[in-house]
């Protein structure tokens, strides 16, 4: 969403005193004279309302932008009738029964007192009119004399007390400066003294989170003063969900960034109408998965588990619900998500290859409860605010696939569990400069076919935070997590009943300060994570069982890091951020290790067995960040990144995919981390006033250490899990191009991304290289939104993606007992067919009156329009004499209808 | 919108699995597979070699000569195995070369190309012995007929090679051919080796040492092969943690279902070098083992009598429905005289 949105509602929030008139201004610098688009149809009737929440409709009800000066409108309330006219002529009504006048600012539509409009072919006049506006609009004109008592010449001392102008509680920490310096900062009370000479004064107040307050004193005694604050109006769902600027791909600094856009969410065509992120995140260039319904994600060739995936401060071990169908979050109780690929800043760590971090809602000053129904699932969501100074938001989410599936005839069918559910919980209170929070989060998944086998997995967050705000420039953020993720696998055929089990726990805690000066940003942490996992067990789930309990000793690990970094414009076509990550890995005993003979990781070579205790091995890998920006004009930058990253914990699979029981490996004494250097260099360039955005990057990673399977490896519960690994590099490289249009009727985004990934690993192919499971070279997204009318939006989203290799029998032989076995390609030789799908989903909202109490909508969605039976994999099957038989494995092979509903009310 | 639901419910449990066309590269130069196994039981002793050469773009798998075939001991003491002129060699056990327990073995081929193979030196170990076959015949849910599981039990020794299990299934039945309305014909007895692409291997190296325990070491759903007699014949070999992996991949890449947590094909491993050559790739493994075979019979009358698949019952006018109700020789591994076990 754009800058000047952001204005706009922070005008249609009744602000008296618009201090943003000028940004819009600047930001409307460029354009031409105004039109008004299309000249489109209003219809209203509006009885005793003021001319501010007439317009303010209007200007919704024809995607219209209307500015106005709150002061200038009269206070007086109308009875206004529009009747299917156009806007110009409603705003001719309007103006001809006030004192008003329709004028063109710098290509926007502003009305204006007749004085000032008349001014209409005098750009400057009007910007004089508008600049004069905001000045008086903040009464630093308007003088106060406070003569109290003791009246000296010379300096005299204002007490002053800083309250809510709303509840009236006192600020702490609000920073108040004198006509623009000599700061002091309000007590626990809220008080503050200064001394002021008899001149006149300008005092300004800062708070974050309240608008800025300013007025001119003139002391001529002791006094005392209360400066009542207003909050900064709450800011729209729609604003806040991409509170950046829309020229922001061109003007940040930081390379690889991509942001997803919350809102949009509910229109795009997806699988049983299920809002997700992670399935918004595929569509960004550079981002791949491995097929429909696969859990996780690959960024810039990148395994699944090198994607930090942090919810708040939380990180999360799985994104998926029902096994990769559905992503953990719920998009009701999601503010805002970035895809930070490859050449991250160096406040994240601990993956290779990319940093999702999605922070969740902030909760609402009004009471608010969401419904959202789909085929297979429900969300609902209640926003309560406590008081002024708290609130309270908890969303639930679960599916009712269960009851579904007893209405099959087929018993295996009938005998099928499938479910989720999930519940966030947050409650959030400020005090003053401090804004605490505690939140919750809990998830449960289950899956069972026919009694055979099943999943079953959970996870558990929660986190606290306290954010304090130091001065106007400086702020802290401290926050602290707990997570328990439990999987569990369960065979449940008979005589070996018994479930596998993973599990990890953790504890972190992050210190974070920011600090601003000038145009300078810095900031500097320091972050830890305590990490206690159990590789596995086995335990029979039936005394019959033949399965013994076995299990693996927990491993612990410290993950520490001290971080840095700084943006600063260098030069005026030169800004850089360059920051640093000094991370240790302990891996903490006691645990026991085999000795192998020459380091050679066999079976065959285990010598001996030894305890380990303490932190019986350290890693230390400092981590250099830095990203360039060069702008070659105010619309086309070039920049330049470069990460090291490095990650001490891994995720252990050799299938397709992983599973959710798929265990996660610490780094330890013989399996080192892994570590990767990225550089990426794009060149970005918006067009017609940011409506256009284009985007050329290009990446390269060395992955200096990366592990991959033996054949045939075994991974459940084993002890030497080290002898089915071989260690080797990585390559990857890729260009990324994008083109996304904003606005208008007709709007949509296009990716595509060419890349290459590959290993070499000394015991897989005779230790040539090798393309890695999701080396798929061309990706391709296109999404086309349709407006014929304001209440309804068509989307379109078409996705193409290159097969990705597989291996295939290329021969064969009769084995000693007549059994004709094959024999495989080189790993990853061959490569399956490509995938590609078109999606549709058209969106009805019932009401576009943001004023109103009850909004519903409703999404229709097909998801694989023209039944495409896009492969998941490939296996092979003896055909005729022992020929394979290539047979594809689709998991959504056809045309997929489905509805959902929405249902806010506030 | 109930249908909906059901519709799309079923299309989400039932995906898609349907042949498409993939060119794979067949290779065009044949790799050689040996394969070897010294099977030492209460009455015998024995080495069979089978040598087959892989099939290649246009030639199928087919079985090879070789210039000669070797079992050597410790000693290095060497013998030559005698050739079935069908791809197999085998050598059985003489005074001066005897196949003992505790000691170690390996093959040595030279090929008519005149190139050297050999496997790594295998140990033989003495395995543990059948204590009980048993069957049990249990009815599942809607299946009126059942199942009859065969359950093996047998002890775990301490020792690592001898705890763990490979089970050869084998199964025979009475068959008699029969036209329709025609009186009964020929009595065939068939045995033949069932469950071969998937071995039932156990490891029971986690079970507490000299601990009996039953396991099941294969199910069959109650149908004609039912009707007249059958027995199940239990192959029990002891293995060591080598040839365990072997079989284990062996299994996985038999037994292929496509599934998307399933790992990936490999190559199935080898002990087996080319020793003038070891770049070139041989395929093929070598071991040793002891066995212990029981058998248990099935009556008809013990899993709900069963019917016959001849003659078909009235309605079905095809007089021969299968070729073995005309000629039940066809039956694999069937002959007309009973089987010296067989009751």
């Amino acid at each position: 969403m754009s800058m000047q949105l952001i204005i706009y509602s922070e005008i249609k929030n009744k602000f008296p005193l618009p201090l943003f008139l000028v940004l819009i201004i600047l930001s409307y610098c460029n354009k031409g004279f105004a039109q008004i688009n299309n000249n489109p149809i209003i219809t209203g009737n509006y009885e005793n309302q003021t001319l501010e929440s007439i317009i303010d409709d209007i200007s919704e009800k024809s995607h219209q932008k209307i500015y106005y000066l709150k002061d200038q409108l009269p206070l007086s309330k109308l009875d206004l009738t529009f009747d299917k006219i156009q806007l110009s002529a409603a705003l001719d009504k309007i103006t001809s029964t006030t004192d008003l006048k329709v004028t063109n600012y710098r290509g926007e539509i502003w009305i204006l007192s007749k004085l000032n409009a008349d001014h209409n072919n005098d750009q400057d006049k009007i910007k004089q009119i508008i600049d004069r506006a905001e000045l008086i609009s903040n009464n630093t004109d308007d003088i106060i004399v406070l003569n109290g008592q003791n009246q000296q010449t010379g300096k005299n001392v204002l007490k002053g007390q800083i309250i809510d102008g709303s509840d009236k509680e006192a600020i702490i920490g609000a920073t108040v400066s004198i006509n623009g310096k000599g700061v002091v900062v309000s007590d626990e009370d809220g008080n503050f003294k200064i001394k002021l000479d008899n001149n006149t004064n300008l005092i300004e107040v800062f708070y974050i989170g309240y608008r800025t307050f300013k007025q001119r004193i003139q002391l001529l005694g002791e006094s005392t003063y209360v400066f009542a604050l207003d909050k900064e109006a709450k800011l729209l769902d729609e604003v806040t969900i991409s509170s950046v600027s829309n020229d922001v791909s061109v003007t940040e600094t930081q390379v690889g960034i991509n942001r997803i856009d919350i809102k949009s969410l509910e229109k795009l065509p997806t699988f049983l109408g299920e809002r997700d992120v992670v399935k918004a995140v595929l569509y960004n260039p550079g981002v791949s998965s491995i097929g429909e319904g696969a859990s996780g994600f690959n960024v810039r060739g990148g395994n699944v588990d090198q994607n930090l995936i942090i919810q708040d401060d939380a990180i999360l071990f799985n994104s998926s619900h029902a096994l990769g169908f559905f992503s953990t979050f719920n998009a009701d109780f999601v503010k805002n998500a970035t895809l930070h690929k490859s050449t991250f800043g160096s406040q994240y760590g601990g993956r290779l290859s990319s940093v999702l971090e999605v922070n969740t809602t902030e909760g609402s000053d009004r009471l608010k409860y969401k419904l959202n129904v789909s085929i297979l699932s429900a969300t609902g969501t209640i926003e309560l605010p406590i008081n002024k100074k708290s609130n309270f938001i908890v969303s639930a989410r679960t599916t009712y696939s269960n009851f579904i599936f007893k209405l099959f005839p087929q018993s295996a069918v009938k005998n099928s569990e499938a479910g989720f559910y999930d519940v966030n919980a947050k409650y959030n209170y400020r005090k003053g400069k401090n804004y605490y929070s505690i939140s919750g989060y809990n998830s449960a998944d289950n899956f069972n076919y026919n009694n055979d086998f099943g999943f079953n997995y959970s996870t558990k967050v929660l986190q606290a935070s306290w954010k304090r705000q130091m001065s106007e420039k400086s702020h802290n953020k401290f926050s602290i997590v707990w997570s328990d993720y439990i999987s569990d696998q369960n065979d449940l055929l008979n005589q070996l009943e018994s479930k596998f089990r993973t599990r990890i726990k953790y504890v972190s805690a992050q210190n974070k300060v920011n600090l601003v000066w000038g145009k300078t940003l810095a900031s500097a942490g320091i972050s830890s994570i305590f990490y206690d996992v159990s590789p596995g067990s086995f335990s029979p789930l039936e005394s019959s069982s033949q399965r013994q309990y076995e299990s693996i000793e927990n491993e612990k690990g410290l993950e520490s890091a001290l971080f840095a970094s700084i943006e600063k414009p260098l030069a005026k076509w030169f800004d850089v951020v360059a920051g640093i990550r000094l991370n240790h890995f302990g891996a903490i005993g006691p645990n026991q290790s085999y000795v192998y003979k020459d380091d050679i990781y066999t079976i065959n070579n285990i010598v001996d067995s030894i305890n380990l205790n303490g932190m019986y091995k350290s890693y230390f890998n400092p981590e250099l960040r830095v990203s360039s920006k060069i702008t070659l004009n105010k619309n086309t930058t070039l920049k330049f990144g470069y990460a090291k990253t490095t990650q001490y914990i891994n995720q252990l699979f050799n299938s397709d995919t992983p599973s959710p029981s798929s265990q996660w490996q610490l780094s330890n004494h013989i399996l080192k981390p892994v570590n990767s250097n990225n550089f990426s260099a794009g060149i970005f360039k918006n067009l017609d006033n940011n409506n256009w955005e284009l985007t050329l990057e290009s990446y390269y990673r060395k992955i200096n250490k990366i592990y991959d399977y033996k054949d045939f490896a075994d991974l459940f519960v084993n002890p030497h899990i080290e002898t089915e690994l071989l260690e080797g590099t990585g390559l990857s490289q890729g260009i990324e191009i994008s083109c996304k249009k904003n606005n208008g009727k007709l709007n949509g985004y296009f990716a595509y991304t060419y890349s290459q990934t590959s290993y070499k690993i000394d015991g897989i192919n005779n230790g040539k290289a090798y393309k890695s499971n999701f080396d798929k070279p061309h990706n391709l997204s296109l999404i086309f939104n349709y407006k014929p009318i304001e209440r309804q939006t068509l989307t379109a989203n078409f996705v193409y993606s290159t097969g990705r290799p597989t291996t295939g029998p290329v021969s064969g032989y009769i084995d000693q007992d007549n059994v004709f076995v094959y024999i495989y390609s080189a790993r990853n030789e061959l490569r399956i067919p490509s995938t590609h799908r078109l999606d549709l989903s058209m969106n009805f909202a019932r009401s576009h009156n943001k004023a109103a109490r009850l909004k519903s909508s409703w999404t229709v969605t097909i998801y694989n329009v023209y039944a495409r039976k896009n492969p998941f994999s490939v296996f092979y099957s003896r055909g005729f004499k022992n020929i394979p038989q290539a047979n594809r494995l689709a998991l959504v092979g056809t045309i997929f209808p489905s509805i959902s509903f929405n249902l806010e009310f506030q | 919108m109930y249908r909906f639901i059901l519709f799309s419910c079923f299309v989400l449990l039932c995906s898609c699995l349907d042949p498409i066309e993939l060119k794979s590269p067949l290779t065009s130069k044949a790799i050689l597979v040996i394969n070897g196994k010294i099977t030492k039981t209460k009455t015998f002793s024995k080495l069979r070699v089978v040598f087959v050469n892989s099939s290649t773009i246009d030639k199928p798998s087919s079985f090879v000569k070789v210039k000669v075939a070797n079992v050597i001991n410790e000693e290095q003491i060497s013998k030559e195995l005698i050739d079935n002129n069908d791809g197999t060699y085998d050598f059985f056990e003489t005074p001066d070369f005897k196949f003992e327990f505790n000691k170690k073995y390996k093959i040595k081929i030279i090929s008519n190309a005149n190139d050297v193979y050999e496997s790594t030196f295998m140990q033989l170990n003495a395995g543990t012995n059948i204590e009980k076959l048993s069957y049990e015949w249990y009815k599942p849910e809607n299946d009126k007929r059942g199942v009859v599981r065969a359950k093996v039990k047998t002890n775990t020794t301490g020792i690592a090679s001898s705890s763990i299990f490979n089970w050869e299934i084998i199964q025979s039945m009475k068959f008699t051919d029969q036209l329709w309305g025609a009186e009964p014909g020929k009595i065939c007895y068939a045995t033949s080796k069932v469950d071969l692409l998937k071995v039932a291997l156990y490891d029971a190296t986690n079970v507490p040492p000299n601990t009996s325990f039953e396991y099941n070491v294969s199910e069959k759903p109650i149908d004609s092969r039912f009707a007249e007699g059958y027995y199940f014949t239990i192959v029990q070999e002891s293995i060591d943690a080598q040839t365990h992996a072997y079989y284990l991949a062996r299994n996985a890449l038999l037994i292929r279902e496509g599934n998307i947590f399933e790992s990936p094909p490999g190559t199935i491993p080898s002990n087996i070098t080319c020793v003038n050559n070891p770049e070139q790739k041989v395929l093929g493994y070598f071991y040793a083992t002891s066995q212990d075979t029981a058998r248990i019979y099935i009556d008809p009358s013990d899993v709900g009598n069963p019917n016959r698949q001849c003659p078909m019952p009235p309605g079905e006018i095809n007089p021969c429905p299968t070729r073995a109700c005309c000629d039940c020789l066809t039956l694999k591994g069937s002959f007309l005289y009973k089987p010296h076990f067989w009751k």
